[in-house]
């Protein structure tokens, strides 16, 4: 009968056992006390996935930096959905720098210069550069972007953007776009995939770009042939497809040719099995606005910082109370 | 040897059993990173601030947070209650709003409203419709194919020319051939520049105009369509029944021989119209015979020196045929002799 001296000690450890019914996972905000090595980006790291998204922590606490012992709360999901606040709500530009292949090579020099200096003025200005799968994610309402948040965009594919322009990216850490189309990636003075690849592996997406020569197909204008519709929207699937497979990445977004903002091209870019398409037509981005119809600012590479300040119209203000 | 092993086992099942009580309080994740009592001090001051700042949604998120460490907060528990009736009903307010707004024709004051009720609402999915749809150009508009319809007269009736077709049987996955269609709703491009929204009373008023129109209440028609233009001149609807009321008024008033109230009438009607050109003809030719009996009344009356009902006469020849150069002659000529018979009178 030694044993029954067991049953008690049985009973209490079945019961711990048990899960307490009163107990969840933190559902919205993680309370998190800063330790003696952590610092913002440790942080971001360790919660969040990732020290870009230190500003989360910063934004919803209202802090600069953290100190050993401090009580920081950091949100797990959207916190802040379409950037709405009682004082107005965010907007998003999205900067379209031009191709740099009719550059020529005198240029290239005072282009480096102003581009840097662009790059510069972003990071002194606090301006947050995005991704623009994050800039889509805000305006479905499904993502809170940081402040003062700018996407970058580039209808490129010459040598001379990876020679010249990506190294500078690189070297202030922003992510962009890079609108490509796959036809000519690889040919003589253009961008190679290996190349692409690369620019991906730092941190820059690659999206498909619509040419102005495959829009010019699209005859009679404005009721084009439904054979010329079929072709064009096969192109574009087609397009899609190949980046998707030589960089084993998703391409859901489209870059309209220049001054191409028709409804055409949303219906045709949609019926191509992309999820978003970027215009031309200059302005910031509400959540609200059409994701097919996403406002890109053209932006000359040899712009002034006069002129480019114009561009970064970043929060409306207006009494939402 | 056995005894010492023995309480040394009921020791650690003991531990055991302490831990996994322990375990059961907190969240593992708090517990590892952060003390509760203070956490919860610290989100209940944020959410006081949150409150403050009317970020609504903000403050709840922490109040729910204190529901992680502590279940039963009774504070967490009323201030939730509390915060999501207020968000609630003030949400539904500016919901309700937005609807008025957008019923008036105010879209600037809907918009700010449903941004509101978005902003205390984020899950308003209805609010977020509407302010795309009020925001936003559509790339389509759908159309319920009636009996008798084909690619060809749609694209006819919303292009302006047949040329369409082909758009509207692709973006339909429909056979550019197709002869015969069935009835299904279909997606017709809008490739022109961005029409007006029309609100939902708009088109309860459009609904209204159509009623009378029907009824044959045509006087009625146009005070209900010329605001409605006034607003939004692109209005297709209005000025579909605009036009259908003006010629069918404008003929009457012909019937009637008020020829200039009638010519008044069809200068009202944009585009094209079934009859009008005819009517127009008719009208024209009908108003210069009428403009050819005054001026012979006119030059009756001068004869017989009523030289004032002579001007009367010729002034009616003008409105009704605005070129007669006979009648603007006599006008001048009976016009002077008056004026020279008032002097010689005078003196």
């Amino acid at each position: 009968m030694r044993w029954v001296g067991w049953i008690p000690l049985l009973v209490l450890w079945f019961s711990a056992c048990a899960p307490p019914p009163q107990v969840r996972p933190p559902t919205e905000l993680m309370a998190v006390s800063v330790g003696p090595e952590d610092d913002l980006d440790e942080l971001a790291r360790r919660h969040l996935g990732s020290p870009a998204r230190k500003w989360i922590i910063k934004d919803f606490n209202q802090i600069e930096d953290v100190t050993e012992g401090q009580l920081v709360l950091i949100p797990r999901r959207n916190y802040r959905p379409g950037g709405l606040a009682p004082d107005g709500y965010q907007v998003v530009p999205v900067l379209a720098y031009p191709d740099l292949a009719a550059v020529k090579s005198e240029q290239a020099s005072r282009i480096v210069d102003r581009f840097r200096e662009q790059m510069e003025f972003i990071l002194a200005q606090g301006y947050n550069v995005v991704d623009i799968h994050q800039l889509i994610a805000f305006m479905n309402f499904k993502a809170t972007l940081p402040p003062r948040a700018v996407v970058l965009t580039f209808d490129d594919q010459s040598r001379l953007f990876y020679d010249l322009i990506f190294p500078i990216l690189k070297y202030y850490q922003f992510t962009g776009t890079l609108f490509v189309s796959p036809a000519t990636v690889g040919e003589e003075s253009m961008v190679k995939w290996s190349q692409l690849r690369e620019m991906m592996a730092s941190g820059l997406r690659i999206q498909c770009r619509f040419l102005k020569a495959d829009a010019a197909r699209l005859k009679p204008s404005p009721f084009p042939k439904s054979a010329r519709l079929a072709a064009v929207v096969s192109s574009l699937a087609a397009d899609r497809i190949r980046i998707e497979t030589i960089l084993s990445q998703p391409c859901p977004y489209l870059a309209y040719p220049d001054g191409q903002v028709a409804v055409l091209m949303a219906l045709l870019a949609e019926k191509a099995g992309y999820q978003a398409g970027f215009n031309r037509a200059g302005g910031s981005n509400s959540f609200y606005r059409d994701v097919f119809a996403v406002r890109r600012t053209p932006v000359k590479w040899s712009e002034d910082l006069d002129h480019y300040r114009k561009h970064f119209e970043v929060f409306r203000q207006e009494a939402l109370k | 040897m056995i005894r010492p092993l023995r309480t040394i086992l009921h020791l650690t099942i003991g531990l055991f059993v302490l831990a996994g009580c322990a375990a059961g309080k907190y969240p593992l994740s708090h517990t590892a990173t952060v003390d509760p009592a203070p956490t919860i001090a610290a989100l209940t001051a944020k959410a006081a601030v949150y409150e403050a700042a009317d970020e609504i949604q903000l403050a709840l998120m922490c109040w729910r947070s204190i529901l992680d460490f502590d279940p039963d907060n009774v504070e967490a528990l009323d201030h939730l209650n509390r915060l999501e009736m207020l968000a609630a009903r003030r949400a539904r307010e500016a919901y309700l709003e937005g609807q008025k707004a957008l019923a008036q024709g105010q879209p600037q004051m809907a918009r700010r409203s449903l941004l509101l009720t978005l902003r205390l609402n984020p899950k308003a999915l209805e609010a977020r419709q509407q302010l795309h749809g009020l925001m936003n150009a559509p790339s389509f508009r759908w159309h319920s194919l009636q009996p008798g319809e084909s690619l060809a007269n749609l694209s006819l009736q919303f292009y302006g020319t047949a040329a369409g077709a082909d758009l509207i049987a692709f973006v339909n996955d429909i056979p550019a051939n197709a002869e015969v269609l069935v009835p299904r709703r279909l997606k017709i491009p809008r490739l022109a520049a961005p029409r007006p929204y029309k609100t939902q009373r708009t088109k309860q008023t459009l609904a209204r105009a159509r009623a009378l129109s029907q009824a044959g209440q045509h006087a009625k028609v146009l005070s209900i369509t010329e605001p409605l233009l006034r607003a939004n001149p692109k209005l297709s609807q209005a000025v579909t029944l605009q036009n259908q009321s003006c010629y069918i008024l404008g003929k009457r008033l012909f019937q009637e021989k008020r020829y200039t109230e009638a010519r008044q009438m069809l200068a009202k009607i944009q585009g094209a119209q079934p009859g009008l050109e005819s009517l127009r003809a008719e009208l024209d030719q009908a108003m210069r015979q009428q403009a050819e009996v005054h001026y012979r009344d006119g030059v009756k009356y001068f004869l017989n020196d009523e030289l004032e009902r002579a001007v009367e006469s010729w002034r009616l020849t003008l409105e009704l045929d605005p070129e007669h150069q006979e009648a603007a002659a006599g006008i001048q000529d009976a016009e002077t002799l008056l004026q020279k018979l008032k002097t010689v009178e005078e003196e």
